[in-house]
């Protein structure tokens, strides 16, 4: 009876346990950089409080300082092997981006603004290697400023500001436009995408609650 | 307002190709990759591995670089069901295990890209459905009256179950589900295994007995 090659097991368990170290490395940088982004997202979250007040700051270089240890970490070739374990918290910082940006000028940031904030290259053509941005999740972050707009536009009526809301509602209408144009498949894209229409919903009936009164200047 | 219209439009149509392409490689991956599914029967069983294989090679020339990682999920099931059935053939072959390097060495007969191996995961999965593969090979050789060839699988079933199970000691993600399964299909040879035993020391007693009679009786 011929007797297996023990050898073979154990260079795979060795092989799995060196996974494992890197693994547990990378997971260390990824719950601190967790936590500082969720530090700044309840700072950009302050925003619900006073529409109206100036936009919070947020503090991109200690992010920005993160992500460069993580991708000092991420080898060349193996990004997607790994990426399970920042994708979340990487589309949160997008989405810090995006809301700030859309705060401020009342627009999506472009791709090239996406890249100066984080020092990181979007990856528009499938093609780099290292530590990137998948466009992908550049899509789920606009998808969480949709979320975060209709919460916006209740409060802004709350706090006396009836123009907003439908600013809100012609900005979200048109990136579901945007969104029509692409092909999704049945993926989480596209799940969360099926949710802004809900999201449309909301700011809709606020505008609708604002015009019935007479609140809006047309 | 049509000028931020007409941005928000070209940033959804860059990323419009990028997740067509990325979309169409997947789906045309996972296609070819179902092909190689269901090739198990004995007869030419060495002509239908080198067609799986030549189906490897095409599909070993999409994942270059980054792209390994992100696609081989896709082109994992497809794998570990290649790596049954040749590990099955093997074995029936030659008694033997079918190890990763000889796996590798088939790839480079058959051309297959050099950048291009087998997970760790992908070589276990394969090894543990083998068992089950195996247990319906040893119960079928007692049904055929061998039941020498059928300890021989138990046997060889009982290594590779000590195998894993150090890998599942050390890290239980990689293998812990197939084990249930193959602890399962190792009662089952075992138990067969047992009863042919039983049988067979039953049979030569009942055998021996009436002789002895004959030989008392006078």
């Amino acid at each position: 009876m011929a007797q297996i090659e023990h050898k073979v097991f154990e260079d795979i368990q060795l092989r799995l346990e060196e996974e494992a170290v890197v693994k547990d490395e990378l997971r260390q940088i990824v719950r601190e950089l967790d936590r500082a982004t969720r530090v700044q997202i309840a700072n950009l979250n302050r925003v619900h409080a006073n529409p109206t007040g100036p936009v919070p700051k947020v503090d991109f270089d200690v992010l920005r300082e993160q992500l460069q240890k993580l991708d000092k970490l991420v080898s060349e070739s193996q990004y997607y092997k790994y990426c399970d374990i920042w994708r979340n918290t990487l589309q949160q910082i997008l989405f810090l981006v995006a809301f700030s940006t859309y705060l401020k000028y009342e627009r999506l940031p472009t791709v090239i603004e996406f890249e100066e904030a984080l020092k990181l290259k979007v990856d528009i053509q499938n093609e780099l290697l290292g530590l990137h941005i998948p466009y992908e999740d550049l899509l789920h972050s606009y998808i969480s400023v949709a979320n975060e707009l209709s919460r916006l536009a209740v409060n802004s009526v709350t706090n006396g500001d009836y123009q907003r809301p439908r600013k809100i509602s012609n900005f979200v209408k048109e990136l579901m436009a945007g969104f029509q144009l692409l092909n999704l498949k049945n993926d989480n894209l596209r799940k969360r995408f099926d949710g802004i229409k809900y999201d449309l919903k909301r700011i809709e009936e606020v505008v609708y609650d604002v015009s019935l009164r007479g609140l809006t200047k047309d | 307002m049509s000028n931020e219209n007409t941005s928000m439009s070209q940033l959804f149509d860059t990323f419009q190709k990028s997740l067509d392409a990325h979309h169409d490689k997947r789906e045309r991956l996972i296609k070819s990759v179902r092909t190689t599914l269901g090739g198990k029967d004995m007869e030419d069983a060495i002509a239908k591995q080198q067609d799986i294989l030549a189906l490897i090679r095409k599909v070993s020339n999409e994942l270059n670089g980054p792209d390994y990682y992100r696609y081989i999920k896709s082109v994992s099931p497809g794998l570990e069901e290649f790596i049954e059935a040749a590990a099955f053939l093997e074995f029936i072959k030659n008694g033997s295990l079918l190890t990763p390097d000889k796996l590798q060495t088939q790839f480079a007969v058959a051309e297959i890209a050099e950048t291009f191996f087998i997970t760790d995961s992908d070589y276990l999965n394969g090894i543990g459905d083998l068992t089950g593969e195996l247990m319906r090979y040893a119960i079928n050789k007692i049904g055929a009256g061998e039941p020498e060839s059928a300890i021989l699988v138990c046997h060889f079933m009982q290594q590779i179950h000590e195998e894993f199970e150090v890998i599942n000691a050390i890290s239980p993600s990689a293998v812990s589900k197939k084990l249930q399964v193959m602890k399962a299909s190792l009662t089952k040879v075992e138990q067969a295994c047992y009863s042919c035993q039983i049988r067979k020391v039953e049979q030569s007693a009942n055998s021996i007995l009436p002789q002895k009679r004959v030989a008392l009786s006078p």
